[in-house]
Formats: C-alpha cells, structure tokens, sequence
C-alpha cells in the first residue's frame, strides 16, 4: 500500500503546488487525472524521491520514503514526463546502462533480457540504432522498457502514452496491466477513457488538491440523469456556459456538439439526457473544485454538499 | 535578413550573459589583477631602484600594452570560450531551436545575433576593464604614486585594449563560437583556449633563444594571436631605456596592424562558416546512400503473435554495489570520452609543448641541459598540472550534468544507484583524462631522452613524482569541481568559481604570498636530485598531501550529502540553516572537518616555526634592527686560523661543532670589542676567549666579545665556540631557499654564512625585506679604493684550516686541502682535512657512493648516473690547472676537487682546491661538439681558483668583475688553447648575445662602478667584463697582458689590502705597449658605457672568375669607437664534427672557406665606405668574423648577396 498523508508542495512564489493531499494507493492500478498545473507531476516526482515535499508523510509498505527516498528508489519502477537519453548511445546500450544502475538481473543474463525488453515494446528492429535516430514514440518505448524492468513494487508512469500510436498504446497497458495484479501501478494520463478502461480506482487532483478518489463506476453513476447532449452555435454555447457545466464542446461541421452538467435535471430546450461517461465526471469534478472554491465565498450550503457528495463518489440525492 | 531580428536575438542574449555569475566573476577578477598591478609590483625590468631614480610608470603605453596581451588570453580566454561557444548549444539544451526556427527567423539572424550579443558582453567587459584600470593607476591612493605614475592619458589605455586585446577577443570568441555552433560539444569548446594557453604562455611567449633566425622569429610574432611576442621582441628585447618607455607611444608597425586584422578577420570568418553551416544543417543532416538504406522503415508487427507477459522474464533487481556502479558508470564515461575528439587534440599538444620546453631549457649561461626522467618529472609538473586541472575541470562539469542535459536524470536519478558510487565513478572516468595527458607527456620525455641519446629511461621518479604528489593535486581538484557543482548547480558559476581559483592561486604564487597550507598545486615547489629523488621537503610534501587528501574526503562526503540529485524544498532549506538545523549539518560534518583543520594547523604552525617563517623573519629582522647601525660598517677581526670538529647526522639533519677561531687585526687602531655571528639555529652556545669561559653580550644572536685587553693592530685573540644544530631547521615556507643543507643526500655547508659555523661580522643582508627595509646600495668616493679595502666575501685575510669531521661511515667527506686523517670506528668514519696552504674560506661537502674520475692533479666526484660529461669536465679541470697556472700563477694547492652535490639549488662555488657544482652544471649539461658547455663551465669554475681565491678582490665597485668577468676571461682564452678558434668564437658569441638581450640600458654603469646593486650588472660583470679582458688582452698582445696579470696577482695574492678594477689597472697600464691606445680603450670601456652596434647600409660585389671586389658601406650604430675587421666570405669556416671527431681536436676550416678582409675604425655614428678585393666571389660580408670586438646585434651585421 502507498500511504500519502497532508502531502504539501510550495514552490519559491510562492506557489502551492500541492496543497495537503491525502490517498491510500492499493495494489492495483490506480490512475491520476487532473488539468495542467494541477500538481500530478510535482506529485509524482516527490514519490519517486526526486523532489522534496515541503511537509507531509509517505510510505510504501509502513516505510517512510520521503526521509528515506533509496527505499523507493530500490522498488521503483519510472517513467517521467520529460526526460531524454544519451544520443549517441544505440537503443541497447542505453537500456544495459540503465539496467545495471537499477541493479536488475536476469537468469537468462543482461544481453537476452534487454534483447527481451525491446522486443516487449518493439524496438528490436531499433536496438542497434543511436538514440539520436529515433522518434518521439520510439524513445518513448524506450522509456517504458526501462521503467517495467526489474522487479518494481512501485510503478509510476507520466503521462507514458504521449507520443504512442494507438497500437502502441494498447500494448504497453497490457504490459501495465499484467504488471498490476501485485503491485501498484500510478497512472498519470489525461485520456480518461484509459483511465475508465484500466483503472478500478482514480483520483483527481485540481490546483493542488485532491478533489475526488473514486471508481470510474461511481463517479459514472454519480451524474446518471445529469447529463445532457444537444447542439448550437457558438452564441448558445456562451449563453451554456453562464448557467451550466459544459463538459464537451465540439465543432463538427460548424454547430458545437455540446454536453452539459444538469444537477436539477430540468435542462435547457433541445437537449437530451444521455449516458453520463467518466470524462464528464471528471469534467465536472474539475469545475465543482473551482466552483466549490467561488461557492464558499458565497456560503451555499447545498452546492457544497453535492460537491462533496461528486467528490466522495456519493449519488447526488435528487 | 532584417535588424530587428538580429537585434531581437542578441538583445536577449545580452542581457542574459550580463546577469550571469560568468560575467561578473569576470569582472571581479579583472579588478582584483588591475588592482594588484596598480599597487606597482609588476612592472617592467628598467629603470633605476635607486631613490630619485627614474622608474617604470605602470600608466605608460608601453607599461599598458605588455600586461594587456597576457590578460586577453590568460584571463578573457576561457571565459569568452564558454560564454561564446555554449551559445548555440545552450538553446539546444533548452529545446528552443525548434521553436525559434519555426518562425521567420532566419538562421543568419539566428547566428548573427547570438554571436553579437557574446562579443558585446566581452565589449562591455573591455570597456570596464579599461576604466578600472585608470582609476586603479591614477586616481586610488598608492605610496609609491609619485614614483610610479606618469600623467594620465587615456590613449595610453584605449589604444593598447583595441589593438591587443580586442582582436583576441574576436578571435576566440568568433572560432568558439563556430566550434559551439559546429560540433555541439562543450569539451571541444575549451580546446582552443587550452591550447592557445599552453602554445603562448610556454612558447611562444617566452622562446626566444639567442641563435633564432630573424625571420622565424618574425614568422612567430605573425602566428602569436596576442601581439605579446611582437611588443616583446621588437620593443623589450633590446632595452630602450626608461625615459623612452614612460613617456614615448608604441610604434606599431605593419606586421603588427597586420597580425592583429588577421586574428580579427578569423575570428569574423569562423563566425561565417558557422551561419553557413547552421542554414545548412537547420534541416536535419544530409542523408548519404549509406544512410538511406540503413533508415528503412520499422518491420510490420506480427499481428498475430501474443507476447508473452513481462513478469515471465523472471526479472529480480536489487540495490547494485558501489563497486559494479562505479565501474559501470566508468565504462559508460569512459566510452564517452574515447568518441570525443577533444581528448585526441590535446595530445598532440602537450607532447609538443612537453618535447619543446624540455629540449630547450637552459641552465647556467645559457646552456643547453640534459634532461634525466627525475628532472623531466618535476620539470612538467607545473604545466601538467595546469593543463590537466583545466581540462577536468571541463569534463568534470560536462560529465555531471550530462544526465541533465540529455534529459535523463529523472530516469537516473529514480534508480537506486548511489549518488557517491555515480559521481566516483565519473571521476574515475574523468582521470583517463588526466591518465592521457601524462603519457603524453611521458611519451615526450622519452622521445627527447632518446634523441638526447644519453640517458636511461627510468619510469620511478614518474611514478613518485605524478603518482604520489600530482595525483592527489588531480583528485581534490576533482572534488572541488565537483563540490562546486553541487552547491551551485549551475555549469557557468561552477566555471567562474573554479577559474576564478586558478587565477588567483596563480598570482599568489607570483607574488610570493604561498606557503605549505595553501599550495594544493605544488606550483614550482617540486626539486629533483638523482641523489634522493624529490628532498628537501619530503616532509613538508607529505603532510601538504596528506592536508590536501584530508580536504579532499571532506568535499566528496559534502558533495555526497548536498548533491542535487533530489532537487531542494526551499522552505526546507531554510528550516535546515536555522541554528538548531545548521547545528546538526555542522555536526555530522565535524568528523571530516576535523581532520584537514588539524593537519592544516600543523603544518601551518610547522611553516610560520621553520628557518623561513614569520617567528625567524622576527627574530632575523630583531638582529637587523639591533645591530645594523652599529656593526654593519664596523671593524672587525680577520680570521687568522680555524680549527673545526664538525659531527654530522644527514639522516636528522643534525650538526655539532666544537672549534676556535683565531682572530687577529688587521686595521691601525685597537679593537676594543668584535661580533661573532651565529646562526639562528644554533642551539647550546658556548663561548670561550682565548681558553676562558666567555659570556658575550646576546644581540639577536650577533655575540659582542669585549675583551678585556682590546686588540692591538697585528695582535691575535683564540675565540672557541660549541653549538649544535638543524639544518634545514623545521619546513620551509614554500619548498625553495636553501642553498646549504644537511641531508640524507647530501651536505653543502660554507664559511660565507653562518650556516654551521660563527662569522666575525654582521651580516648585513640578514633580516633585510624588499618591500620594509631594504636599503640603497652604497655610494662610494671616488677614491674608495685607496689605503687598505676589506675584501669583497670571505674573512679577510688568507689563513690556515683544520677540519675534522665525523660523520656516518657511507659519507666521504671533502673540505679544503689535504686529507691528513681518516678512520672508521662503530660505522662512524672520521676525516680530517689541513689545507697545505692558506685560504680565504672553506667548505664541507659530502654525500654517499660518489664515483671518482682522476686527471693530472685533479679529481671529480659525481654521482654514478652522472658519467656523461665528466671525461669533458676532466678534459677543462687538467687543462685548467695546467695553463692557468701558466698564465696567471702557480696554482697553490696539491688538489683540485670538483664534487657534485644534491641539485636542491642551482650553483656552484670554487672554493680552494674544493669546488662544488651542483648536478645541473656540467653533469648534466647537454654538451656537444659545436657548444663545449660541460667545458666552457668547468673552466670559468676552476678559474674561480685564481680569480676569487689566490686573488680576492675587494668590497666595492668593480670588484666582483675580478672574478666573474677574469672567470670568464680565462673560459675564453682557454677555450682558444685546448678547444680551438671555432670553440672560443662561439664561446664569445653567446655570451655577447646575453649581454645584448639582458642589458639594461639606462642603468648601465661603467665596468670600475659596476657593484652588483642593479638588475642589467650581473650581465655587465660576467659578459661584458670577460669580453673587455678578453679586448684588453688583444689590445696589448698576449704576452705583455699575462705579465700584467701575474704581475697583478702577485701584488695582491696575500696582501691585506684587496683589489678592485682600478688597482688591477694601474698594474696593467704599466706592462701595455702602447699608453696612448691603453688609456684611449680604458676610458671607453673601463670608465664609459659604450656599445657599438655594425650595420651593413649598403653592399655589393662586382666582378667575375678571380677578380672581385666588394663595396659596402658600415655604419656603427652604436657607441664606442674601435677598430675591426671587415671581411668578404664564402662558404663555412669550420667544418661541422661529430662527438668523436670533436674530442680528437678543434675543427679544420673547410675545404671552401675563403676570406679577405680590410680593417676600419669606426667611431659612434660613423659610417664608411669599404672596398675588399677578393679573388673569389663572395656570398656574403660581415664584420669582426673572429669576434675581437664586443658589438651588439652582430647577427645583423652581416650583408648576404
């Protein structure tokens, strides 16, 4: 189990990146959602002991590993956001290197296991090819062959599918997925639908907070009826907005394809109710923590409730 | 390609590079060293030190421009490297190239703009550099002000920073820039500063040797990318004179103007070459059909093949080692290092620069020396470790942050491979490195060692030497490199601070202010001797490299606990510097502290406790200030008779003596009371006057005696004295200054100083500091010479000696005289030496296993290794002692010893019947059939027997040329007698080209008031006086000159009264032929300067077959007047020999050789016509071909056709 207990970020600013975060992280693959800037990567550093947290506590296994972080680091699986390789390595040399730092064995030695690991996330046609010579999707499998190497208890993953065709995409989560039955796999992503597919569990964190940790069932079955699909231009969309949570606007063909949060479910005129997805849970999570902050100002109690209700996974009684 | 594009970019960078720790580290140091040099200790070797004397002003041009060219390279060099050559490659590391070319930036722009906004920081930087430097020399305060500032003139200033340092700016910064821009790679950036620093600062800056050919010469000054080598060449070699250099402007000339546009235009063409190869590269690289076909597209994926999940890898991982992430990371580095070119360039440069200063060094009067692997070792010392500290620091820093460049420390940095483990072995990597230049420079060694072709290559002292003293040098610059990373965090602070350090290590260093404590790069406090390897601070080196390792382990334990590999929580931070938090840090540190402050306060109390520190400076100042006035010009005793018991422990450095003196006096009236001089090592000393206990009065270790029956003139007194001591007494300050020791390798030890034995005299040097209280040398009365003058060193009058000394049975142990005694008891050996006649002073010299070689009378002891010039060295003694005796008088003594001592200082001493010669003169000389040095040294030592001991001349003026300038002399016209007429000219060439390159015009004294006081006498005296003898004695025809000089020693030999040069020619005068010409030619060139210089204005030769004649005109540039040969020639005189052709006799002339002369008299600034008839074609005119006339500039005093 990882722990985090009132995990507290401050940049020099100051910025509050983080702003007292509490999770527990099961065994299982757990997902982690949230806009830019919410603090998922900041989050993610400071498990992985590459930031220092400003206060806070959190354990791995009843182990502290924010005043001891080689204990994660021996356990630790990671793939960043932003990172890059030796250019002028080939694709082999790169992950032996990388292999003995993280002090990874094999019974079938170092050489048919890096060969093993590229050709897990298809790069063995690359692996005598110098780093420089690869694309963005291509380095990035690179990254992924390191970070499930060894025998992680802690996988953490950042955003891992940037850059990936959908293919791609599809066999890493099987990679992860398997790696997930007895450890725990941290998913940071924003294509919620991956979430909704790999993750029993996620949490989402908005401006530093933790505004909601839940199941993609629950926080579905939370807006059932509250969602509404219909059309209209531009002007309806700005009109939508006053009044409601939008949690989907496209333009197709010139008219916007719009979904909207109802919690009164008495909608506007030409919409629809329609089967709520996680994205607009998550939409609406997002937007209930900036409205819960702009509501408290104001002091409406019921509104609260219902936020917290979203935020705890809870139906909104209607 | 618009402006505001351009201006957009370097706007930017400007104002970027102007915020950078980098820029303003620069700034501080500039001011630091513009500082320093205002306060007046660095100027130019002209000028007069004495009070009213004109002095160099520091505010001239001239002043202005030497200090400048240094400064552009030494100082703006690496800064502008890394500054202009991480321009490009910064924004790659920021990843905005894509972001910035996607727009309608265009990469001229692009290039144009960052490279102006690097050479605009260095503009700026300039522009400071010159306004500090005005207000430091004009406007701070400063005591010698009056002496050392001339009027204020800001083109003094300008002029020389826009002609000297400008264009190197330009130059480094505009191919650094393209080298950035090219290969994006930070190490090879460094390689054209490194370089440039190793090629100028040990080249071409300071290669000049008197036999350069002009135009190679001229060809360097081209090359030279400072224009430091053309202002000295052109306008210091050849001293102007003070006035001139104060008040006149630099005449620069064509090739000046020349050399600077070129280095200019480089740096602005490099510039170019990088915006055409950015433009053409901006798009990715060109592919070739090699490439083509390898980029084949990635193979289709099976669709159908289910891979088998990760876990059923069986993977494990656990923590890795320290050891296997040390060697893999090594590895990875190492193959790192071995794919960047950097490394390769800088091996061909340092075996060059190791194989050009080796080769060409110079030892006693410009003699070429033999390189032995000891001293090959500590020569290189000081560049190696200049040149290995420069280039770990820059792929120290490269190194660490290569995983933050690349993106690839969060990745790295998750692992659990240690930090300590991770950074070691990146050192690690990093001293192949190192490892690579020392073999570079090993490689050099034995190349010229095999060249040299005879001496034995011997790996030890390379070992010893690099391997236990540089190493430790390599390693805690590592770690502070690295130290400074991790505290900074930032590539360019950590290069400002680490340069920043060398700068100023550096120039302490220059300015004397280092001791044992601070001196972590043993800057040129390295000695060798073939006799003990690196005494005699082998004690002092040991606890500074102990300090230094001690540091060392402190840093990386520092480093290890603050490296960033987790970046920092400010607020943390600032919790953990609150009292309480700081506390514990310091705490846990305290151990590794602890150690290096213990040692370090040591060894500092180790310094400032021995014979240099500042407890002996006290107590020797003490002795000054307490008897200066009294006893500095006092009368005292002569030393009538000495009897010694010397007991010797080399390996404590320990000695004890038990002995007396016999005093008598000298002078008319009675001697009411004397000093006796001791030591301030001396310890347990007792006194006795004549065989009663005496208790004279202690002033600072100057002993009054007031006996209670003063003195009467001619009267004796016995003094007797017991004291033991050390010798060295505790470390010295910085490795050098001991000039007489007791050592395990070896022991020198003088009656000139109080080093063993007390002296009847105050030492008036004793206690003197140059800048505190050094005082004006004595102006003399014209008629100072008259009645009875004290001699010029030594104890007065000639006496007899009786030494014995007891020391371990391995030593021999030589004095002066004869051996009447030895014997061995208990592995003690006891020896006793009587001098058969008497002496002025005496010596103690002994050392372990010397080996013997026997001549006619004579012997030479040497350390075994050191056989190569010795039958040389034999070959001058015998020859010596033979025609010196003939010339001048009988040689005295039964022996003529020559023994080598430990080359721990640089000299040698011809003490009667007992000279000493310290390893690197004449053992190790590099002789050769055309230069004779072991010969030429050997014979101005052993005239030393004549011209210092038989005859001692006297304190004053003129005196020291009795015996330098006659030793000198004696070389000449022994060289003549046994080595021939080619020998003797080359002899007399070298060292009129000394006397040209190091005279000092304006403060040049005639030859009768030369008295050693200024910086162009030691020249005077030895060159110019052995050439003026050497005159004198053509003048008046060899036989009346040696009738007058045996005449003159005879006079003076055992006289009371000493003799300087006018007693010497007044003696002369009466055996010269011709009074009129003596009289005329003693004016010029006893009691005047003069310096003639001969110019061919003009030459040419008509005729055919047989029938030719010359006509030139010759101008005597210079001063004096005297009569020369002028001489039409064809082909080489003197055929060339080999080493065994050369020891069979002198060289014939060559079959070819054909001359015809006409002799002239040539006043100052006279020219005349000449005509020579030839019955050969000439191919070129000269004058004075057998070199009978002291000139200057003779090289150009030759017309080719």
């Amino acid at each position: 189990m990882l722990s985090v207990r009132k995990l507290v970020k401050v940049y020099p600013g100051p910025v509050a990146a983080l702003q007292g975060i509490d999770l527990d992280v099961p065994i299982g693959m757990f997902g982690l959602l949230g806009p830019n800037g919410a603090g998922k990567s900041t989050f993610m550093k400071i498990l992985a002991g590459l930031l220092e947290s400003t206060s806070g506590a959190a354990t791995l296994d009843g182990h502290d590993i924010l005043t001891d972080p080689r204990y994660v680091r021996e356990r630790l699986g990671y793939l960043p956001q932003d990172f890059g390789f030796y250019p002028q390595l080939t694709g082999e040399k790169m992950l032996a290197y990388l292999l003995r730092l993280k002090g990874v064995e094999s019974p079938s030695g170092m050489k048919k296991l890096v060969a093993e690991l590229l050709d897990r996330v298809n790069l063995t046609f690359a692996a005598k090819r110098k780093v420089r010579e690869y694309s963005g999707g291509m380095r990035q499998r690179l990254g992924i062959a390191q970070a499930v190497a060894g025998n992680p208890r802690l996988i953490i993953v950042d955003e891992p599918t940037a850059g990936l065709d959908p293919e791609e995409r599809h066999r890493f989560y099987r990679i992860l997925s398997d790696l997930a039955r007895d450890r725990i796999v941290l998913l940071s992503t924003h294509i919620v639908e991956d979430v909704a597919v790999l993750c029993p569990r996620f949490a989402v964190i908005s401006r530093g907070r933790l505004v909601a940790e839940t199941t993609p069932t629950l926080a579905r079955r939370s807006l059932e009826g509250a969602i509404f699909e219909g059309r209209g231009s531009d002007e309806k969309l700005r009109e939508l907005r006053r009044g409601y949570r939008v949690t989907q606007a496209i333009l197709v063909e010139g008219e916007n394809r719009l979904r909207i949060h109802v919690p009164d479910r008495r909608p506007p005129q030409g919409f629809t109710a329609v089967e709520p997805t996680l994205e607009d849970a998550y939409m609406t999570l997002v937007a209930q923590d900036a409205t819960v902050d702009a509501i408290q100002e104001n002091g409406t109690e019921a509104v609260l409730a219902n936020a917290a209700r979203v935020a705890r996974g809870e139906e909104i009684p209607s | 390609m618009t402006l505001s594009r351009t201006s957009a970019v370097a706007a930017l960078d400007l104002r970027l590079n102007l915020t950078r720790p980098l820029f303003w580290m620069l700034i501080l140091m500039i001011g630091v060293l513009s500082w320093g040099l205002s306060t007046g200790h660095v100027r130019m070797g002209s000028g007069d030190t004495t009070v009213g004397g004109m002095q160099a002003w520091i505010t001239s041009e001239y002043a202005v421009a030497l200090i400048l060219p240094m400064m552009g390279l030494l100082v703006y060099g690496f800064f502008v490297a890394v500054a202009s050559g991480m321009a490009v490659p910064r924004d790659d590391e920021h990843k905005v190239q894509e972001m910035l070319h996607s727009t309608r930036l265009t990469p001229g722009e692009y290039i144009g703009g960052k490279f102006s906004a690097a050479l605009a920081t260095f503009l700026i930087a300039l522009l400071i550099h010159v306004l500090l430097l005005a207000f430091f020399n004009h406007i701070l305060p400063n005591s010698e002000a009056e002496k050392i500032r001339g009027p204020f003139h800001f083109v003094n200033y300008v002029r020389p920073a826009l002609l000297f340092i400008l264009p190197t700016i330009i130059f480094i910064c505009g191919v650094t820039f393209a080298v950035g821009e090219w290969s994006r790679k930070p190490i090879l950036i460094f390689v054209l500063p490194v370089a440039l620093f190793l090629v100028c600062a040990f080249f071409l800056w300071t290669w000049s040797p008197t036999w350069l050919d002009p135009k190679i010469n001229h060809l360097l000054m081209m090359i030279e990318p400072t224009g430091f080598r053309w202002i000295n060449e052109t306008w210091m070699k050849v001293d102007r004179g003070i006035e001139y250099y104060n008040k006149a402007p630099v005449g620069y000339d064509g090739s000046f103007y020349l050399n600077r546009l070129i280095f200019a235009a480089i740096g602005f063409l490099a510039v170019g070459f990088s915006s055409r190869h950015f433009a053409s590269t901006l798009r990715g690289p060109r592919v070739t059909k090699t490439r083509k076909s390898a980029a084949a597209a990635a193979p289709p994926i099976d669709e159908g093949a289910i891979l088998a999940p990760v876990r059923s890898l069986g993977m494990k991982s656990k923590v890795p080692g320290f050891l296997s992430t040390v060697i893999d990371v090594a590895r990875f580095e190492a193959q790192n290092l071995r794919s960047q070119p950097g490394l390769y360039l800088f091996v061909p440069i340092i075996l060059l620069q190791t194989i050009g200063d080796t080769f060409f060094r110079t030892g006693a009067f410009e003699t070429p020396l033999l390189l032995t692997p000891g001293i090959a070792a500590v020569m290189s010392a000081n560049t190696l470790t200049l040149l290995v500290c420069l280039l770990l620091l820059f792929y120290t820093v490269e190194s660490v942050l290569r995983e933050r460049n690349t993106g690839l420390a969060p990745i790295v940095y998750a692992t659990p491979s240690s930090t300590a483990a991770t950074l070691f072995g990146k050192s690690l990597a990093n001293g192949i490195v190192a490892g690579v230049i020392l073999l570079a420079s090993l490689l050099g060694a034995a190349i010229v060692m095999l060249i040299q072709g005879k001496v034995a290559f011997d790996l030890k002292p390379f070992l010893l030497v690099w391997g236990a003293l540089l190493l430790p040098t390599y390693l805690v610059w590592s770690s502070f490199v690295i130290a400074l990373l991790a505290i900074t965090g930032n590539r360019y602070t950590t290069y400002s601070l680490a340069l920043a350090v060398l700068i100023l290590t550096g120039w302490l260093q220059f300015r004397n202010k280092m001791n044992w404590v601070g001196n972590w790069d043993l800057w040129s406090v390295l000695t060798w001797t073939d006799f003990g390897s690196v005494a005699p601070n082998k004690e002092a080196l040991l606890w500074n490299r102990l300090f230094y390792l001690s540091i060392m382990v402190f840093l990386i334990v520092l480093t290890v606990k603050i490296f960033p590999r987790r970046e920092h929580d400010s607020t943390r931070i600032v919790d953990r510097l609150r009292p309480r938090g700081l506390g514990r840090q310091v705490l846990r540190l305290l151990p590794f502290l602890a150690v290096p402050i213990l040692i370090g306060f040591f060894l500092n109390m180790k310094v400032l406790n021995g014979f240099q520190g500042r407890a002996a400076e006290k107590r020797a100042k003490d002795y000054w200030g307490r008897n200066f006035v009294t006893w500095a010009e006092a009368k005292t005793p002569f030393i009538a008779g000495a009897d010694i018991d010397l007991t010797l422990e080399p390996q404590k450095h320990f000695f004890k003596v038990k002995g007396t003196y016999q005093l008598t006096n000298p002078w008319e009236k009675a001697l009411t009371r004397f000093p006796m001089s001791t030591g301030d090592h001396f310890d347990k000393i007792e006194w006795t006057l004549n065989g009663k206990e005496a208790k004279p009065d202690n002033r600072s270790k100057l002993y009054v005696f007031t006996p209670e029956t003063p003195i009467a003139p001619g009267d004796t007194i016995q003094v007797g004295f017991s004291h033991e001591g050390y010798l060295p007494k505790g470390f010295t300050k910085n490795g050098r200054g001991m000039n007489e020791f007791i050592l395990k390798e070896g022991v020198v030890l003088t009656s000139f100083s109080s080093s063993f034995l007390p002296m009847p005299f105050m030492d008036p040097e004793r206690g003197i500091k140059e800048d505190e209280n050094k005082l004006e040398p004595r102006d003399y009365e014209k008629d100072f010479y008259e009645g009875i003058t004290k001699p010029a060193f030594g104890g007065g009058a000639s006496y007899p000696v009786r030494m014995k000394v007891n020391a371990p049975e391995a030593y021999e142990v030589h004095s002066v005289g004869v051996k009447t005694g030895e014997s061995v008891e208990n592995g003690r050996k006891t020896v006793q030496w009587e001098t058969d006649h008497p002496v002025n002073f005496f010596n103690v010299v002994a050392a372990q296993n010397w080996a013997v070689h026997r001549g006619e009378g004579t012997e030479i002891y040497y350390y075994p290794k050191h056989q190569y010039n010795v039958e040389e060295m034999g070959e001058a003694l015998d020859a010596a002692r033979k025609y010196y005796s003939e010339w001048f008088y009988p040689y005295p003594w039964k022996e003529l010893r020559l023994n080598e001592f430990p080359g721990i200082d640089f000299y040698a001493q011809g003490f009667p019947a007992n000279i000493t010669f310290s390893e690197g003169i004449g053992f190790l000389t590099r002789s050769n059939a055309k230069a004779k040095v072991a010969f030429l040294v050997t014979s101005h030592e052993a005239a030393h027997q004549w011209w210092g001991n038989i005859l001692l001349p006297g304190e004053g003026p003129g005196g020291n040329i009795l015996s330098e300038g006659m030793a000198h002399y004696s070389t000449i016209l022994l060289m003549n007698q046994v080595k021939g007429e080619s020998a003797r000219i080359e002899f007399c060439k070298r060292i009129e080209e000394r006397y040209g390159d190091r005279r000092q015009v304006d403060s040049e004294k005639a030859l009768v008031w030369i008295d050693g006081s200024k910086a162009g006498d030691e020249t005077t005296t030895y060159d110019k006086g052995g050439w003026v003898f050497w005159m004198l004695h053509n003048l008046m025809g060899a036989e009346a000159s040696r009738a007058g000089v045996r005449d003159f020693i005879g006079q003076y030999a055992s006289n009371v009264d000493h003799p300087v040069m006018q007693d010497f020619l007044r003696v002369m005068r009466s055996h010269a032929p011709d009074s009129a010409k003596f009289a005329d030619f003693e004016k010029q060139w006893f009691f005047e300067v003069v310096a003639p210089e001969y110019k061919f204005t003009d030459a040419k030769r008509e005729g055919a077959g047989t029938a030719w004649t010359v006509h030139c005109k010759v101008k005597n540039a210079g001063t004096g007047t005297a009569t020369l040969d002028v001489a039409a020639v064809k082909g080489e005189r003197f055929a060339k020999q080999s080493e065994a052709e050369a020891r069979q006799g002198p060289p014939p002339l060559t079959p070819d050789w054909r001359e015809s002369r006409q002799a002239i008299v040539l006043a100052a600034g006279e020219e005349k016509d000449v005509e020579i008839p030839c019955d050969f074609e000439p191919d070129r005119v000269l004058v004075d071909p057998d070199a009978l006339v002291l000139q200057l500039n003779r090289k150009s005093a030759v017309w080719e056709f």
